[in-house]
């Protein structure tokens, strides 16, 4: 997906209103993606969007990125992601029951060959099980694309260290699912 | 057996030059061994034509600040070492360091050469930082080149002393910023300044040099 | 797809790649909120009973005191401070922003003010002060071509009871590009100053102009 033009942003940062509803409508898809596997669930996955940005809203007078606006939306939306996470666990919810990825899931469910959205069910929920840092590192390299320079932006941790996490996400994945469709 | 002195002075030679690397502890210290050896490169070219170096080192750390990836700050570097060199060129072998700096920032938003040989012809004798900082700045703040170049060169002709330009520059950029086109910001504030200044009559200096086409 | 060694692993990426389906009121709801903030920022800092620029200047004032200079110091800083005050807005959302005009009009915007300091030994330097007001932060520093950019070299303090870190340098005369560095992270132009663009790096700092007498 191409970057926004830097005036874009920077328009926003004056308070330019129509500006801060296209960096919204551009990078909402990705975000909503995001969130949504972190958290396992759509509802919560847009509140966490929606504060994301919000609190983008409120910072960007403020403050001026380096050039890299991809990083600290993901950055905020990363944090969003694990303090809604951190919530649920206090609540006694951490086990979320599961829900349909999309509308179409649920039809493809009753289709005679849905080895597509059993699988997706699967992942989904292997997913979910992750650590939170295993996952978050897994979904920023292998879903979003991200390089591990801007990760280390977003997460704070060295690329070193998200190496090892990409690569543990993976092995866990790879063993539950396998586990799974042994089953 | 003796050292001659000869080969001392030639191992030194030699060991000046393979340290030249390792002159700019500043950059060494805060850029990646790739980089710093590209800068380091246009640093020596740079001294070896007799061209002030430090601003190359400053365009290296604000890179550095500025997250930059390590071939735009070689490239950057490059670049300002060329601006450098003309600049010098463009106000002669005893323009002064912040005079070459301000020279360089002035080529870099598209004043032309020849601007900066006016400036020098119209006032010889005059620190030309403050008027060619100002210049930049106009120039940065949208006001044509020729504009810009023609109203310093005449507040210069005129006396203009160094705090008159800074407080044009300012007043300009403070009516622009208020939503003033830049050319009547620069017009409304070049008749205030004007006001306070001596007649060109009562002025004997003179540029011999034609004044650039607007 | 990267790094990845079978079947099973590009078939997990490919399905978690899958964009979900958008809902216009989700974004609605983001951008009606949004605005609702900023009109209730507004309405709060209007509400203030104390002229912030009072405050500052007393707050000033303490500090300077506090550092042992002069009340000739103090008498020049009032010119400054009086020259600088801005509504709060316009402190928010930097000059020319639709915020700061909206409905009343914004005072000349002035970047950090070259006081002439008549104590200062050296005639070429002048005393230049920095001004950030950034409520929450840990940590503001400032870069620039006259610290080597380096972010641990020129620290602001906090002026205790507010929200607003300063220092003071001494300069020779010339033009500077700066910017704020905010909690060791964050570059933060200065929004009181005008901009430079940057044709080198791509982002953009403030500029101040350094005179002489």
């Amino acid at each position: 997906m191409s970057a926004l033009p830097a005036s874009t942003v920077a328009r926003a940062k004056l308070g330019d209103d129509a500006a801060f509803a296209e960096i919204v409508r551009h990078y909402y898809p990705r975000c909503l993606r995001f969130a949504r596997n972190m958290l396992g669930d759509t509802a919560d996955a847009e509140d966490a969007v929606q504060e994301a940005f919000l609190r983008v809203h409120a910072a960007l007078p403020r403050y001026t990125e380096y050039g890299r606006f991809e990083a600290w939306l993901f950055r905020i939306l990363a944090n969003q992601c694990r303090t809604m996470r951190a919530r649920e666990r206090r609540r006694g919810e951490w086990l979320l029951p599961y829900e349909p990825r999309h509308a179409g899931i649920a039809a493809e469910a009753q289709a005679p060959h849905d080895t597509g959205g059993t699988l997706l069910r699967e992942i989904d929920r292997a997913l979910q099980e992750l650590p939170v840092l295993l996952r978050e590192a897994f979904l920023l390299y292998h879903v979003e694309g991200m390089g591990y320079d801007q990760m280390m932006e977003i997460t704070g941790a060295r690329p070193s260290a998200l190496k090892m996490r990409v690569k543990r996400a993976r092995d866990l994945l790879r063993a539950r699912l396998r586990e799974v469709q042994s089953a | 057996m003796t050292t001659s002195p000869f080969i001392v002075a030639g191992a030194a030679a030699v060991l000046l030059a393979a340290s030249a690397a390792g002159q700019e502890p500043r950059l060494e210290a805060r850029l990646d061994p790739a980089t710093y050896r590209g800068v380091a490169a246009v640093i020596e070219q740079t001294r070896a034509r007799g061209l002030p170096t430090e601003p190359l080192v400053d365009k290296a750390l604000e890179g550095v600040a500025k997250r930059a990836p390590g071939e735009l700050i070689v490239g950057a570097v490059a670049r300002l070492a060329e601006r450098l060199g003309a600049a010098r060129a463009a106000l002669g072998p005893n323009a002064s360091l912040a005079e070459v700096q301000a020279a360089a920032e002035a080529l870099a938003v598209g004043v032309p050469e020849e601007a900066l040989r006016e400036l020098r012809a119209a006032v010889p004798d005059a620190p030309l930082a403050v008027p060619l900082g100002v210049l930049t700045q106009l120039v940065s703040r949208g006001i044509a080149v020729g504009r810009a170049t023609e109203t310093v060169l005449e507040l210069l002709r005129r006396g203009a002393r160094a705090p008159q330009l800074i407080a044009l520059g300012q007043a300009v950029q403070e009516d622009i910023a208020q939503g003033m086109a830049p050319a009547t910001a620069l017009d409304v504030r070049l008749r205030g300044v004007l006001g306070t200044l001596p007649s060109m009559a009562d002025h004997v200096v003179t540029s011999t040099v034609p004044r650039p086409p607007k | 797809m990267r790094e990845l060694t079978d079947d099973l692993m590009e078939k997990v990426t490919r399905e978690l790649s899958a964009l979900p389906p958008v809902r216009e009121e989700a974004i609605e709801r983001i951008l009606e909120l949004a605005a609702q903030r900023r009109a209730a920022a507004r309405g709060e800092q209007a509400a203030r009973s104390e002229p912030p620029e009072h405050g500052a200047w007393r707050a000033r004032q303490r500090w300077w005191a506090g550092a042992g200079l002069a009340a000739a110091l103090a008498a020049l800083l009032w010119v400054g401070v009086a020259r600088r005050a801005v509504p709060p807005e316009a402190r928010l959302a930097g000059p020319g922003s639709p915020i700061g005009t909206a409905g009343e009009a914004a005072p000349p915007v002035r970047g950090p003010v070259a006081v002439a300091d008549p104590v200062a030994a050296d005639d070429a330097l002048r005393a230049v002060q920095f001004v950030l007001d950034a409520p929450g932060v840990r940590a503001v520093a400032v870069v620039g071509g006259f610290n080597d950019w380096d972010p641990t070299a020129t620290r602001l303090e906090r002026v205790p009871g507010t929200t607003v870190w300063t220092t003071t340098v001494l300069l020779p005369p010339g033009r500077y590009t700066y910017a704020f560095i905010v909690d060791d992270s964050t570059w933060v132009l200065d929004p009181r100053a005008p901009r430079a663009e940057d044709p080198d790096y791509g982002v953009q700092s403030s500029v101040l102009l350094v005179g002489w007498e």
